[in-house]
């Protein structure tokens, strides 16, 4: 794979929050947008022993992933089954917003196909087109918040005041946000100075966030709570031109951020599963295949991956890479007083 | 025989053996002119090519001082020497020791002169060939740029741009190509702007071309643009040399065919379509205001047409009730669908193209007539075609204009969209322009991203692509293509 | 090239799974008119056709479903200019539309004291919605859409102030989750429109010095402010005219007097009748002492004893 810029990095991530984001179904309030802001705090913290990690030199993930293949494989697994849960996503907005597709499985096949394609292009093909579906995104975002703007009432918006609520949000809000785990991949990838691109992503993935929200409360009022997809539903209201329902239009955005992000997951799907099985062909199609019945058998027993997702992303963010930092920071302090014995040995003799 | 075999046949002192080697070699060809004479007693022959030279210049340059010459100790090494020394019969005085060297210049316009005795063969440069002159550009038209084109000519073409770059760092190669053909080639690079290793790999991509002959541009266009997958084309066009000169100062390489008007300019950007010579001649507002146009055309000319038939079809509600009532009452009685109805307008707009390009001028504009009148007008009498449909349609065709060099991606995504469109709506738009962007963001040859300085974003570019700057504060950005490299 | 053609041959496949309709074969449904009994049945008036269409079902898509066996075409809701409903299930039909990702948001409501159905019936193809249009450009009624309904009769107060159509009498009304609990007279309804809404362009008829006269308003913007005053909470609602009187023999002052005081009027009238009458919050009181910090932990009803009106009326020529 290609080395990322700082600016690629940013919109890698950026683009995957603002797919996750459009297409979550909570409702949002003042308590949501406040736990938004404190897991998004916190997860730009638990960014710092990632950033800290690749900072040593000669670091590689690839040669160093705690557990060696079985690591690997967790990851691949994760990415897989979030893949599974975009593709739900993708069901989900289907249902609920005009596609004209005769059933959400052959609206998440045609979609598979067109990612398979994107897949078999050069990771720097994503990276860049990452930066022009990212500014895409911001423009759709313009003409809605500029649409929004005549009918927007700041009434509707309640401060929160029950801390319990705010936390169970921000709880939340961490176990939905698999882009961390993302950034300790793709940081293999990126160049100097990764900090820049880490720190860009959290503070506009706050902004977005935050603006989304707010949109979404003042917009939609109480009729908030009867919306599956409220981002959909602001757009529709908000109808920046002469036009009876504007959702068509955030389509485009929508399908963008999808593709982008199941090609971003079957590439470093593909990518982690070639280092576990070097020979294995198809490694793209298999893993697609099996985001596809994943996410079939989920939408058929209406199973909700939340906690299981939210699990993997404590431990492949927080616990693994954590463990690997220490791991490094033990071994460089051990390869240190070993070089200075050695040092004091050749002094001596 | 092939010119490898050729190279390896050396001149032999011996002139009646070297003159039945020509002829054999030449195959009894009738633009061979061999004149076997005496100067001095020696014997000599002068061989040209029959029309690629001047006979004038010939006659008067080379004939005359010949028979003239007067050798106190004559011999077949001295008189050579006295020509080779003081004699300056031409400016471009190449010897031929070899018969693949010697063809070559015979067949380029060289008159060559062979002794009796000598083992090599002297070639004065006194090419006359006939040629068109300096013509205005017929695709790249401008208002208040010069007027100047390339021509078929590769000597030509090189004084064109020699004339607007007189600063010695601008190096023009040339180097032949093609066992049959024996073509010309330049490549042409400013030494101190050009990427270190971008001359190197195009040279190296040149050099793995095994062709017989090279007829045009297009034969080479391949072979220094290896990723065939792509949409859209790495590799740059020109006929004019003020737009060559300003790529080669940005650090571009040019490469130059004997015998095609173009320039192929590498590496290429999406952006390069998008700017004229007339952008620097305007003022910068205006010319800011036409840049936008053109990227707002280029976004009609591809998907006007495929949103006109999701909307239709599939998203009505984003239109306002009056649109859509007037579509509703144009569509409602005509017999085909519409998707059929849009493809089939512009497939017949491209046959009739077609047909107008490749038939004489006197009845291509008859084609005009027919298409646009005949059938146009007829069409939409007769209620087989909508007269929003095709209003959309000449829309789209218009503003493709504006981006030429575009033409062939455009004309095929717009069909491709229009049936996406038309089966999976505004979704089947999106998921093929995702694919496009994909495959747009892949290409990029020598390391040079095809969609840079937009993604990966260079905001120091910016002055010229998302404006344009004034020369003011464009003469202190020293861009180069350089900056660009992933 | 077995993957170029696999991948082809998916993608022909998957070109039958679209549900294209032709526009020729779509009925952009206009106007719809629907009454909720045992079932729901609907009169469906389309764009550019006399014809209106009659089905009833189960639920109200049900029934515009049936509608469109008797057209032939399928009927597309999109372009819904104007919903009629009768007072039952008010909110439960808001809600479907709504959450039916096929119609306009901005869709204007009706409600009719009697059948809907025959109330879309009775009326030519634009006449209904150009009433509505032509009484709200007076200034007699304000056009509500679903969308505004819905989310006002999902506040705590569960009212929603709507045109109500009785008999031929178009007013302004107050509607719960599926009644009407009043109708407003004709000032009173006016009186709504002040509180609600910007005037454009409209004549009101002055009494000045017992001379009739008419004040032209120009522009006309509203604003409601909450504060607190001992125990009592002060609202205000300040109303700013651009205008002038069209007579020229009378003063400028006087006329901006008499416009004031019957704009007063009309204003007290409207609230009398809906927040003291009907307890119903149809100006965003609540909101807007709830964005002060005012009366935190009170319900609605327990505020409005509370409320003190006042009418802040500025005119400039």
């Amino acid at each position: 794979m290609n080395k990322i810029s700082n600016a690629q990095l940013f919109s890698v991530l950026f683009s995957v929050k603002a797919f996750s984001l459009i297409c979550s179904g909570v409702t949002a309030d003042a308590s949501q947008m406040a736990g938004a802001a404190i897991s998004i705090a916190l997860q730009f913290l638990l960014a710092i022993p990632m950033i800290m990690l690749y900072r040593h030199s000669g670091f590689s993930l690839k040669k160093e992933m705690l557990f060696g293949k079985f690591g690997k494989l967790l990851y691949a697994l994760f990415f897989i089954i979030w893949g599974a849960v975009s593709f739900n996503r993708l069901w989900g907005v289907s249902k609920s917003v005009y596609f004209p597709v005769d059933s959400s499985l052959a609206c998440s096949v045609i979609l598979a196909a067109v990612c398979l394609y994107c897949a078999s292009m050069k990771f720097s093909a994503l990276s860049r087109s990452s930066l022009i579906i990212s500014g895409i995104f911001i423009f759709t975002a313009a003409i809605l918040i500029l649409g929004a703007y005549s009918k927007a009432d700041l009434a509707n918006y309640i401060p929160a005041t029950d801390f319990g609520s705010i936390i169970h949000n921000a709880v939340r809000n961490f176990c939905s946000s698999g882009e961390l785990v993302m950034l300790f991949i793709l940081l293999e990838f990126s160049s100097a100075d990764r900090h820049r691109g880490v720190t860009a992503f959290f503070v506009g993935s706050l902004i977005l966030t935050e603006l989304v929200y707010i949109i979404e409360i003042t917009v939609l009022g109480k009729i908030i709570n009867l919306t599956d997809f409220p981002f959909f539903t602001a757009g529709a209201f908000s109808q920046p031109f002469s036009i009876q329902r504007a959702d068509s239009l955030y389509m485009i955005s929508f399908t963008l951020l999808c593709v982008l992000t199941v090609t971003l997951q079957l590439v470093l799907t593909s990518v982690l599963v070639k280092e576990i099985v070097p020979d294995l062909k198809y490694n793209t199609l298999l893993s697609v295949i099996l985001m596809l019945g994943l996410s079939a058998l989920l939408n058929s027993t209406g199973a909700d991956l939340s906690p299981v997702m939210g699990v993997l992303i404590i431990m492949l963010s927080v616990v693994i890479p954590v463990i690997m930092l220490i791991r490094r920071i033990y071994n460089d302090k051990k390869t240190g007083a070993d070089s200075s014995n050695a040092s004091a040995l050749r002094v001596q003799s | 025989m092939k010119p490898t075999q050729l190279k390896n046949l050396t001149v032999i002192p011996d002139l009646s053996e070297n003159l039945s080697k020509i002829r054999d070699i030449a195959g009894g060809s009738s633009d061979l002119l061999i004149n076997e004479i005496e100067i001095c007693g020696i014997k000599v022959a002068l061989m040209c090519c029959e029309g690629m030279l001047s006979t004038s210049t010939i006659t008067e340059l080379i004939l005359h001082p010949l028979m003239n010459i007067k050798l106190e100790n004559p011999s077949p090494a001295a008189l050579l020497t006295h020509i080779e020394t003081r004699m300056l019969l031409s400016v471009d005085r190449p010897v031929a020791y070899n018969y693949e060297d010697f063809f070559r210049l015979l067949n380029s316009g060289f008159a060559m002169l062979a002794a009796d005795g000598q083992d090599r063969i002297l070639a004065f440069g006194v090419q006359g060939y006939d040629k068109k002159g300096i013509d205005e550009p017929s695709g790249e038209n401008n208002i208040t740029g010069s007027h100047d084109g390339f021509m078929e000519v590769i000597r030509s073409n090189m004084s064109l741009i020699r004339r607007r770059m007189k600063s010695p760092v601008l190096v023009q190669k040339l180097f032949v190509m093609g066992d049959k053909s024996q073509t010309d080639m330049c490549i042409c690079y400013m030494s101190d702007r050009v990427p270190s290793s971008l001359v190197e790999k195009i040279m190296d991509s040149i050099e793995k071309m095994d062709l017989e002959s090279v007829l045009s541009t297009g034969y080479v266009q391949p072979f220094i643009e290896p990723d065939k997958k792509r949409l859209f084309s790495s590799v740059g066009r020109t006929e004019r040399p003020d737009v060559l000169c300003s790529k080669l100062i940005e650090g571009r390489v040019a490469i130059l065919v004997d015998g095609n008007p173009f320039a192929l300019i590498i590496p290429k950007l999406w952006t390069d379509d998008f700017q004229t010579v007339d952008d620097y001649n305007f003022k910068p507002y205006f010319a800011t205001f036409i840049r936008w146009l053109k990227y707002g055309a280029f976004l009609i000319s591809i998907l006007l047409p495929s949103l006109y038939v999701a909307i239709a079809m599939h998203h009505p509600e984003l239109l306002n009730s009056t649109l859509l009532l007037i579509l509703a009452e144009s569509e409602q009685n005509a017999p085909f669908s519409i998707i059929a109805e849009t493809v089939g307008v512009l497939l017949m707009y491209e046959i009739i193209k077609e047909a107008g390009l490749r038939l004489p001028k006197a009845v291509g504009g008859a084609v005009s007539i027919v298409g646009g009148l005949i059938i146009g007008d007829a069409a939409v009498t007769s209620g087989l075609i909508s007269t929003p449909l095709l209003t959309v349609a000449a829309l789209s065709v218009v503003s493709g204009f504006v981006v030429p060099d575009l033409s062939q991606a455009i004309t095929v995504l717009r069909i491709v969209f229009i049936i996406c469109g038309g089966i999976w709506g505004i979704f089947g738009i999106s998921l093929f322009g995702a694919a496009v962007l994909f495959n747009m963001c892949a290409t990029g040859d020598y390391g040079f991203p095809y969609t840079a300085p937009i993604s990966p974003f260079k905001a120091k570019t910016m002055g010229d692509i998302a404006v344009r700057e004034g020369f003011r504060k464009m003469q202190n950005n020293d861009f180069t293509v350089e900056e660009l490299h992933e | 090239m077995i993957k170029k053609l696999a991948l082809t041959a998916v993608m022909l496949l998957l070109c039958g799974c679209s549900h294209k309709t032709e526009v020729r074969d779509k009925g952009f449904v206009r106007t719809i008119g629907c009454d909720s009994g045992e079932m729901q049945s609907v009169a469906v008036r389309l764009y550019g056709q006399e014809e209106v269409l009659s089905g009833s079902g189960d639920t109200i898509f049900s029934a515009v479903e049936n509608a469109e066996t008797a057209q032939g075409k399928t009927l597309f809701t999109g372009h819904l200019e104007l919903l009629v409903l009768n007072p039952a299930e008010i909110k439960d039909k808001l809600s479907v539309m709504i959450k039916n990702n096929r119609i306009s948001p901005s869709c204007s409501l009706i409600i009719t004291t009697g059948s809907a159905a025959d109330t879309v019936k009775s009326y030519e193809e634009e006449e209904l919605s150009d009433i509505l249009d032509s009484s709200s450009r007076k200034g007699k009624i304000v056009t509500r859409n679903i969308s505004a309904v819905l989310n006002d009769l999902l506040e705590d107060d569960s009212m929603a102030a709507v045109p109500v159509l009785d008999g031929k009498n178009l007013t302004m009304g107050v509607v719960g989750y599926d009644s009407v609990i009043g109708v407003l007279s004709e000032e009173e309804s006016e009186g709504l429109s002040w509180l609600t809404a910007s005037q454009h362009d409209i004549y009101l008829p002055i009494n000045v010095n017992g001379k009739a006269a008419s004040f032209h308003v120009r522009k006309s913007s509203t604003r409601l402010t909450a504060e607190a005053d001992g125990d009592k909470i002060k609202i205000t609602t300040e109303i700013k005219i651009n205008g002038s009187c069209i007579e020229e023999n009378i003063s400028e002052t006087e006329s901006s007097k008499a416009a004031a005081e019957k704009i007063s009027v009309l204003c007290s009238k409207a609230i009398s009748k809906t927040v003291t009458g009907m307890n119903a919050d149809v100006l965003g009181i609540e909101k807007c002492i709830r964005s002060e910090n005012i009366a935190s932990g009170q319900s609605w009803k327990e505020i409005i004893p509370e409320l003190e009106f006042y009418y802040s009326i500025k005119i400039a020529s």
